[in-house]
């Protein structure tokens, strides 16, 4: 479904007292998107409920920066992320995204929870996008897309290693 | 009624026009009139589809009652979604969602940024953008507040710090001088401990020392003592000897007179003897003379023969004296001789004696020169003793200090190992509570 949508690589915004909230099940379904959500993404409520998380999934995404973001939330910490997500134009929107775990009652995971706020375009220009398509380009340029996540995984690990004592610390040095 | 609410009434009213206008559509149809029964129909037709309507808005309002019940309990998980219907319903759902989302991206955040203060990560903030109004209001509070508590932190720190470099390192001077001072404390001991070693040989080999300096003191007042005595002995004999010398040169003197003096009695005796010689002849002359006589010369003739025989006793008695008085003079030379012989011997004794005397008299000068050294040798001796003695007091009272010292040290170590070790319990302490990985433990 997602791969009939080609990207049109132009940018749309969403306002910065804005929210895109979604609530996802643990496989990262989605489980409630809200109306900023649908409005920005282009997807009604209907076509979004039930649906991967990954349907507003940009080809210019870097597999290693989800790839992080899952461990990070399957082990019970928040991440913070700047993902490129694709509306269902193929207009792209850059978010801030914050991840969480859902618990219940008892304390079991259930789910995941995402806030999505407006970035600073400047960090976007400046520090995410040569990131992500350095990251991209290490994962196109490798036959084998295994080895390619690997390698562009490691690639990210360092770039954090070298600029902070923590990811966390990085993203929190660029807000 | 009364207990229903304005929705459940107005079902009630719309069930009732329903049935009412449905009731009239069948009594007109009775009635033929056709026209009052289709409107009448129509109408309870459109108060049945309200009906439904009003059921749809009861089913929404329920799932947003549901849903703030949730809230209320302080579920903030469920959300209203695919809700089917429009207008303020959808208005009413979607704001429902709303302002969920904002407490739940409120308490998502905050919850997340204290625990990192409270896990002693002072980096995290929370997101203000996309908060409103009050929160955005709280969340600028909370956010200043992990500020004020990192700032306050960091200044602790670096008071800690601070507290660190100088207290810890006037424990470690203080430690170090410690050790140096039991490290002197220990060398004084040793030290001590020797000069008394010392000392107290000294102190012995002087008690030797003086022993035998005492023996030999005593025994050349022996010497001197006998040396004397011989000197008096000497002395005795020399004076017995030279009074032997003077009685022997007496006795010489006289033995020579009584040669002498018998010389002259031998030659008496021999004068005696001649004259006795004589007198025999003249008597045996007168004999005859009287025998010539005859009678008359009887008378004669017998004094004669008195004479006779007077003069051969005279001869006898001479002649006994002559042997007695060369036994005499033989004697007498002999006692002579002896007598020459006492006094050569006594004069050669006299010579021995004086030697003897000259010698003790060396002797004595050479065993007073030996007590003289030896009193000598025991103030010398009394002298290292007393000073030893003070050597070893002094080296005791050295020996006591360091031992003091090395208890003052031994504790002062524990002081400071004490002080070092709450120093470091208090860096520790206070190094948790300023990273905040103290605060729920305490
Ligand atoms: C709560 C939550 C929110 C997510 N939001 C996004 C998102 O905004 N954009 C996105 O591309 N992926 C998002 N993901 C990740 C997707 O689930 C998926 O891992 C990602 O799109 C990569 O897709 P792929 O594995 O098909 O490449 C989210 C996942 C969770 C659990």
């Amino acid at each position: 479904m997602t791969n009939v949508i080609q990207p049109t690589q132009r940018e749309v915004f969403f306002d910065r007292d804005e929210i895109i909230v979604s609530k996802t099940d643990v496989k990262g379904r989605i489980t409630y998107a809200n109306r900023v959500f649908c409005t920005v993404a282009g997807y009604s409520e209907k076509e979004l409920i039930g649906a991967p998380h990954s349907i507003v999934r940009h080809p210019d995404m870097p597999r290693a920066v989800f790839k992080f973001m899952w461990e990070r939330i399957l082990e019970g910490h928040e991440i913070f992320a700047y993902v490129k997500n694709m509306a269902k134009t193929g207009d792209h929107y850059w978010v801030f995204a914050h991840v969480t775990p859902s618990y219940d009652g008892a304390g079991n995971l259930f789910g995941f929870h995402s806030n999505r706020r407006a970035p600073d375009p400047s960090i976007v220009r400046d520090a995410i996008v040569p990131l992500y398509e350095t990251l991209l380009k290490t994962e196109t340029a490798t036959a084998n897309a295994k080895d390619g996540l690997a390698a562009s995984y490691k690639q990210f690990t360092d770039v954090v290693q070298s600029k902070a004592r923590s990811y966390d610390e990085l993203v929190f040095s660029l807000v | 009624m009364t207990n229903s609410s304005s929705l459940s009434q107005a079902e009630w009213l719309v069930r009732l026009t329903a049935i009412v206008a449905l009731a009239g559509a069948i009594i007109s149809l009775f009635n033929d009139r056709i026209l009052d029964a289709a409107a009448l129909g129509a109408a309870s037709l459109c108060a049945g589809v309200a009906m439904a309507r009003l059921r749809h808005a009861r089913a929404t309002l329920k799932a947003v009652s549901a849903v703030l019940a949730s809230a209320a309990k302080g579920d903030l998980e469920p959300r209203l979604v695919l809700t089917r219907d429009r207008g303020e319903m959808l208005a009413l759902a979607d704001d429902l969602n709303r302002a969920l989302d904002l407490v739940d991206a409120f308490v998502r955040e905050a919850t997340a940024t204290l625990a990192c203060v409270r896990d002693g990560e002072f980096h995290r903030r929370i997101v203000e953008r996309g908060l409103a109004g009050t929160f955005a209001r709280g969340a600028q509070t909370m956010n200043e507040a992990v500020v004020t508590i990192h700032a306050r932190l960091s200044g602790f720190s670096q008071v800690i710090g601070e507290f660190d470099r100088t207290v810890g390192a006037v424990s470690g001077v203080l430690a170090s001088e410690v050790q140096v001072l039991d490290g002197a404390a220990k060398t004084m001991n040793v030290a001590a401990t020797e000069t008394q070693e010392r000392s107290g040989a000294i102190t012995q080999q002087a008690a030797e020392t003086s022993a035998s300096v005492s023996t030999v003191s005593s025994a050349s007042e022996q010497l001197t003592a006998s040396a004397s005595e011989i000197a008096a002995q000497t002395r005795r004999a020399l004076d017995v000897s030279r009074s032997a010398q003077q009685q022997s040169s007496v006795a010489g003197d006289a033995m020579t007179e009584l040669t002498a003096a018998i010389h002259e009695i031998a030659e008496v005796v021999e004068l005696i003897a001649n004259i006795s010689t004589q007198t025999r002849t003249l008597a045996l002359n007168a004999n005859i003379e009287a025998v010539r006589a005859g009678d008359h010369g009887r008378g004669f003739g017998v004094v004669a023969t008195e004479v006779k025989n007077l003069a051969a006793q005279t001869a006898d008695a001479t002649e006994q004296i002559k042997a007695r008085i060369a036994d005499i003079q033989a004697k007498s030379d002999r006692g002579l001789h002896s007598i020459f012989a006492i006094g050569q011997t006594t004069s050669e004794v006299v010579e021995i004696a004086s030697a003897i005397s000259a010698a003790t008299e060396q002797q004595s000068l050479a065993t007073q020169e030996i007590a003289r050294t030896m009193q000598t040798v025991t103030d010398a001796t009394a002298a290292v003793t007393n000073n030893a003695t003070v050597v070893n007091t002094v080296a005791n009272d050295s020996g006591r200090a360091a031992h003091d010292v090395a208890k003052i040290s031994g504790a002062l170590a524990n002081e400071v190992g004490r002080l070092d070790q709450s120093v470091a319990d208090f860096l520790k302490l206070a190094r948790e509570v300023a990273s905040g990985r103290r605060s729920q433990a305490a």
